[in-house]
């Protein structure tokens, strides 16, 4: 390696530029810019993930007889509740999905 | 606590983001980038502009971050990245290259008689992978090792780029100074 005690280098310590005075502020307003937009964004997602939610039970349940009177709403409540069931299970599984894109796990990379 | 260790506190708390994290990224690192970044593209403003959007995009890549190697080098190879490819965006990247020593020039500038801006001077009117490689290595302090996973040089074309390097730089600060540094 070469020496870095020779002249050149003590020169060139000078060389070190320095930012205008309002970067780091307005470096910050940007972060708070961005992190206020990306909660808007998850705000956003959540509510429109439950209200597929919300559509989807809805329509199981108007899909499923409920005009039954007496005997058979003990047969169709079982049903009902296991779509229920099964659709809140997606509703969890799709939403993980999407947490998971948004955090945007894999290597190391460089941003070019 | 080393740079390394106190980094990596840092980047911790900026993964599950902490403002004040962040900007103690931006105070530590924002200086010895920008100079990288001057030295790549040769304007301040576009420089400053440039190490802004790095610092916004890194709020999101942060995560991409595994500590395969140390913090600054990862950064400062983003930099360097956004800095060619914003040249070669705006398609000055050729007129750069044609840049060449003018010692007219330096000498007018000589009159100011201020060391760091006749030593940037000099470095503005030096080659983009020069002035980069020879910050680099005397300014940050950094290994070839260092030098050649930021640039994404060879060895070899880091070890020549700095050999010139120098001597262009020793020729340029000659003219300036002119028999005090007659040992360069």
């Amino acid at each position: 390696m070469m020496d870095k005690k020779d002249p050149i280098a003590a020169l060139l310590k000078e060389s070190k530029l320095e930012t205008s005075a309002t970067f780091t502020m307005q470096t910050l307003d940007k972060f708070d810019e961005k992190m206020y937009r990306r909660m808007r964004r998850r705000l956003y997602l959540l509510i429109a993930s439950v209200g597929v939610f919300v559509l989807w039970t809805v329509f199981l349940l108007i899909s499923s007889d409920f005009k039954v009177k007496t005997f058979g709403l003990m047969v169709q409540l079982p049903k009902v509740l296991m779509m229920l069931v099964i659709s809140l299970i997606s509703y969890f599984a799709i939403f993980h999905l999407l947490l998971l894109a948004s955090l945007g796990r894999g290597r190391q990379t460089n941003i070019s | 606590m080393n740079t390394v260790e106190q980094d990596r506190s840092i980047i911790e708390r900026f993964k599950s983001g902490e403002r004040a994290a962040f900007k103690m990224l931006v105070e530590k690192y924002k200086d010895e980038a920008f100079s990288l970044a001057c030295s790549i593209v040769k304007d301040r403003q576009l420089a400053e502009d440039i190490l802004q959007e790095v610092f916004i995009k890194l709020i999101d890549k942060i995560k991409t971050f595994k500590y395969q190697s140390t913090f600054y080098t990862w950064f400062y190879r983003i930099v360097v990245n956004q800095c060619y490819n914003t040249l070669r965006k705006r398609q000055r990247f050729s007129t750069l290259e044609a840049v060449t020593l003018e010692p007219e020039i330096i000498e007018d500038k000589a009159v100011t008689n201020d060391l760091r801006q006749l030593i940037n001077n000099a470095l503005n009117r030096m080659k983009p992978d020069e002035a980069l490689v020879l910050r680099l290595f005397y300014l940050s302090e950094l290994k070839i090792e260092e030098v050649v996973q930021i640039t994404g040089f060879s060895v070899s074309k880091v070890k020549v780029t700095l050999h010139r390097a120098r001597k262009n730089l020793a020729t340029l600060l000659k003219q300036i100074f002119g028999k005090e540094l007659a040992d360069l």
